[in-house]
């Protein structure tokens, strides 16, 4: 056993470091990938990587010619059949990594090397076209790092310096190539639109609200406390009953399932105007969305309008041209006390439709109440009613329902969410004649108190209905909010479905769960510094940052000419500071006599980097005789300190008070 | 002791420089050399003085003095000695060669084939030879300074690099400045004044200084700047090959005496550049054809002292 560590040991020192670098900041820049690409692809990918460290330990052979080109035959076979393609962003990526491996078995020369490296940088791109957070491009830097060092390794490797040389000269130039990244990020020409328009492919899953909406399916609601996206209030934030977010109008109903028709009528890309009367103050606002790979965008109830590329439907909700695939910030108008279509009667049929033989004990009781009621808004009240004085009960985890969802809901088991709610009192409304839908989106948000923003979770996903009311026209009802607070069986619950019970009653949290708190609030406000500044920096947000610079209307050829221009300039700035190349000094001694030489520098006396103290000396005193006391003593000093065998006592601190007095 | 030192060494270069008028900065790389315990090579035309130098050497260090002029016909038994038989005793016996001296002037070694050459320079790394199948050691202190003419020069055989690497530092003499020469025209003849050279110091005093420049502190600091020049050299694409570890070790040794003969206890970042030219100067080779070794000299001058 011994003998056996023994031996590996020995190997390993033997693994050439730069290779082993390499082998490293690849096989940490592959990571990310794993679980996005297939095992197929994964499992050989790091089969190879193994292999070449084998071959550095001096263990196994690399494979001969005929094998590597067999082998080569067998990924694209295997990138074929996970995928058939070979283009497109997954099967892209997944080509380029099972390559790259396979590259290594034929690293040998110079060149080699650098196409390894070069190309593992270009799978650290790849990363970010699945995962742009701010914690995934922390770890893509410290990948980026190990690539540069083995850079460096590999070009140094002669000269046989420490390791920790080439890393210190890595961070040396990834630190000086920011202020051009920091540039090239500013100034290089946005086109608008995603730029990444590779073929998309199904297999990648959405995220959010879906368009279709079952209850009864769904024994338990998700608590997924994930971002659905972030808005920022320009003036003041309305009050939190307002702040209902309008996604999805599910207009069709099958006795099970509720569906979004648009779809369907995909090809129909019309633009609604929206016709209503504003009786409130506007509320502006700028929305992040998180990509969920649809098309659909939200708002705040009721939109004025759609932000560029997207369409307003028919039910008013906001369709985009493309899915959200990556980070979307638009700015909107809502208000939040509107009248809408109070014309005429809503024209669609489906409004109304019930499939013939679901509900019908739903369809009795609406007979039932419909009969007692004065009007449409009393018969609206009186189902409510129902609501609130039978015992339904707010749960996240419902029983199944089996045969029809609706019957068994309002009347046998009585316990659900939002879902069920909306579903049955639409049902309601429409077995009455009244034009109904179920409206899916979010309600409320949280402040971020640090950043004075609104964060939606998905878990405040909410589905509320919409009813047509004669003279008042669509109306927003949520038949959720009207359960007592005493029939809510998970406190947090309340939160949403009565904030203002839930803020009497709510204890006051620990310090532990405060700060707790205090952190996420401060994570997000990072997570949206980065969303706003970085990801949803597109042409918009470049046009305002020039023009706060003051430059507007900028076209992209006087951009790329501010770029390069830019560019030339941090250039040159390096430039004159590699020749100046003022030697890094950290120890106290090197760093009083640096002060020493700067103030004889000021004078015009600068010293060279490659004069000693005593040559320096002998050359300055003919110059300036009067400090040849002054100059003699310091230059005497410095030497003993640095150079002689025992250094004179308090000799640092006489020769960082004579630096100070001596005033050239 | 330094001090003392410093003295004896001052005395040694006046008395020598009587002889060498107007040399006195080659007196004393020399004698830097020769406290470094290492080799010179003095290239420079014929006649400017280096086979006098040599001598006043030896003359006022009180060294045993040989010269050996090489030439192409010139044999290894010439140089390190040959076994005679002896017809008294019926047995051979070893008559030691030029070599056995404490310092040898090997003149024009660039003359001789490479086979006399080698013969000399095993001598000079082993302080030692092997004649007859028997190790017999030289004396100590064992100096050699080997004269070399230009390589343009005709009939010669230039040294390969290898052999290079052995001499310590390479210094050449120049013509001497209008009042030296002036001097060595009206003034006494040469060879009567280096006759009449009575030693500064004997054999004990010079060990005793060797000893003293080995002791010369070289600070960290002083380390990191020696170690940048020879990463310097090795990483430079204008370089044809870096600086060996022995030339890394000359340069500390050679910096170390230079120090010494200045009075000083400790090694300045000023004497590894003063040794700096005549250390790396016949050890460099540019890159590209036609580059000669004195740029590459002056770039490493250039690097920045840390």
């Amino acid at each position: 056993m011994e003998h056996l560590r023994q031996a590996l040991a020995w190997r390993w020192r033997q693994v050439e470091r730069p290779q082993l670098w390499l082998l490293v900041g690849l096989a940490l820049a592959l990571l990310p990938h794993v679980g996005r690409l297939p095992w197929l692809l994964i499992l050989p990918a790091a089969l190879l990587l193994g292999w070449r460290l084998g071959f550095e330990l001096k263990l196994v052979r690399l494979p001969s010619q005929m094998l590597r080109w067999l082998l080569v035959g067998l990924a694209l076979a295997a990138t074929w059949a996970s995928y058939h393609t070979l283009i497109g962003r997954q099967a892209g990526v997944a080509l380029l990594v099972i390559m790259l491996c396979l590259k290594l078995m034929e690293m040998d020369r110079p060149r080699d090397v650098a196409i390894v490296i070069g190309l593992s940088y270009f799978v650290v791109i790849t990363v970010f076209l699945f995962d742009q957070s701010l914690l995934m491009g922390g770890y893509m830097l410290l990948v980026v790092t190990l690539l540069t060092t083995a850079l460096t390794a590999f070009s140094r490797a002669s000269a046989k310096l420490p390791q920790r040389a080439n890393l210190r000269l890595a961070a040396t130039l990834l630190a000086q190539a920011a202020p051009l990244a920091l540039l090239l990020f500013m100034l290089f020409p946005r086109i608008p639109g995603p730029l990444w328009h590779l073929p998309s492919d199904g297999g990648s899953a959405s995220t959010g609200l879906s368009d279709t909406m079952a209850p009864g399916n769904i024994s338990r609601l998700s608590d997924n406390g994930a971002v659905a996206f972030r808005v920022r209030f320009a003036g003041e934030t309305p009050p939190q009953d307002r702040l209902y977010w309008r996604g999805l109008a599910l207009t069709h109903f099958d006795g099970r399932t509720w569906r979004n028709p648009n779809e369907t009528r995909r090809g129909l890309d019309v633009s609604y105007d929206i016709e209503y009367t504003a009786t409130g103050a506007p509320v502006d606002y700028t929305l992040t969305l998180e990509p969920h790979q649809r098309r659909w965008l939200f708002a705040l109830d009721m939109p004025a309008g759609a932000p560029p590329r997207s369409r307003v439907s028919e039910d008013v909700e906001i369709i985009a041209r493309d899915s959200v695939k990556t980070l979307r910030q638009y700015t909107l108008r809502s208000y939040t006390e509107y009248r809408l279509g109070t014309g005429s009667a809503p024209r669609d049929f489906a409004y109304l439709s019930l499939p013939s033989g679901t509900a019908p004990r739903a369809r009795i009781l609406a007979r039932q109440l419909r009969a007692e009621s004065s009007d449409d808004a009393d018969y609206l009240q009186r189902v409510l009613d129902f609501i609130r004085q039978q015992p339904f009960y707010y749960t996240r985890r419902p029983p199944l329902l089996l045969d029809d969802p609706v019957d068994e809901f309002l009347f046998d088991n009585r316990r659900g969410f939002c879902e069920h709610y909306a579903s049955a009192f639409t049902v309601l409304m429409r077995a009455a004649g009244l034009p109904a839908r179920v409206m899916t989106g979010y309600q409320g948000g949280e402040n971020n108190p640090l950043g004075d923003y609104f964060i939606v979770r998905q878990s405040d996903a909410h589905a509320w209905s919409e009813v047509w009311l004669r003279g008042r026209g669509w109306v927003r009802v949520d038949p959720t909010a009207v359960i007592p607070p005493g029939r809510v069986e998970n406190p947090a619950d309340l939160e949403r479905i009565d904030p203002a019970y839930a803020a009497r009653t709510r204890e006051t949290p620990d310090w532990a769960k405060r700060l707790w708190r205090q952190m996420g609030f401060g994570w997000d406000r990072v997570n949206n510094a980065w969303n706003q500044w970085i990801i949803g920096y597109d042409q918009g947000a470049q046009r305002g940052f020039l023009s706060r610079l003051g430059l507007e209307d900028v076209d992209w050829q006087r951009m790329v000419g501010l770029l390069f221009g830019g560019l030339g300039l941090v250039v040159a700035l390096i430039a004159l500071q590699l020749f100046r190349h003022r030697p890094l000094r950290r120890d106290a001694v090197g760093e009083a006599y640096a002060r020493f030489c700067r103030k004889l520098a000021r004078r015009g006396l600068p010293r060279k980097p490659a004069e000693g103290a005593q040559d320096y000396s002998q050359r300055v005193i003919p110059r300036r005789p009067e400090l040849a006391a002054q100059i003699q003593h310091i230059t005497l000093l410095y030497q003993r300190l640095r150079y002689a065998r025992a250094a004179p006592r308090d000799g640092l601190r006489h020769l960082k008070q004579a630096v100070r007095r001596f005033r050239p | 002791m330094k001090s003392h030192a410093k003295e004896s060494l001052d005395a040694l270069v006046a008395a020598a420089g009587r002889i060498m008028l107007g040399k006195e900065n080659e007196i004393r790389l020399a004698l830097a050399c020769l406290l470094a315990r290492g080799h010179l090579l003095i290239e420079d035309l014929p006649g400017v003085g280096k086979t006098t130098l040599a001598h006043t050497l030896a003359r006022v260090l009180g060294l045993q003095y040989q010269r050996i002029q090489f030439t192409s016909d010139l044999l290894p038994a010439d140089i390190l000695g040959v076994a005679v038989f002896e017809q008294k005793s019926g047995r051979f016996r070893f008559q030691p060669g030029p070599i056995f001296a404490q310092l040898i002037l090997a003149d024009e070694v660039n003359r001789a084939t490479p086979k006399a050459q080698s013969a000399l320079l095993e001598a000079m790394e082993e302080q030692q030879v092997s004649v007859e199948g028997e190790t017999r050691p030289l004396p100590t202190p064992f100096f050699v300074i080997a004269t070399q003419n230009p390589a343009s020069q005709i009939g010669t055989f230039p040294l390969p690099e290898s052999q290079l690497d052995r001499f310590t530092l390479r210094i050449s003499l120049g013509y001497p400045d209008l009042h030296a020469e002036r001097e060595l025209l009206a003034g006494e003849d040469r060879r009567k004044l280096l006759h009449d050279l009575s030693p500064v110091l004997d054999g004990t005093q010079l060990q005793a200084l060797q000893a003293d420049a080995g002791r010369v502190h070289a600070a960290e600091a002083l380390l990191d700047y020696l170690q940048a020049l020879l990463v310097f050299s090795r990483q430079s694409p204008h370089f044809a090959h870096g600086l060996s570890p022995r030339a890394g070790l000359s340069l500390l040794h050679s910096a170390r005496a230079w120090a010494l003969m200045a009075g000083r206890d400790h090694v300045l970042p000023e004497d590894v550049q003063t040794m700096l030219p005549h250390v790396a100067g016949h050890r460099l080779q540019a890159a590209e054809a036609g580059g000669d070794a004195q740029r590459l000299v002056a770039l490493l001058q250039a690097v920045p002292i840390p």
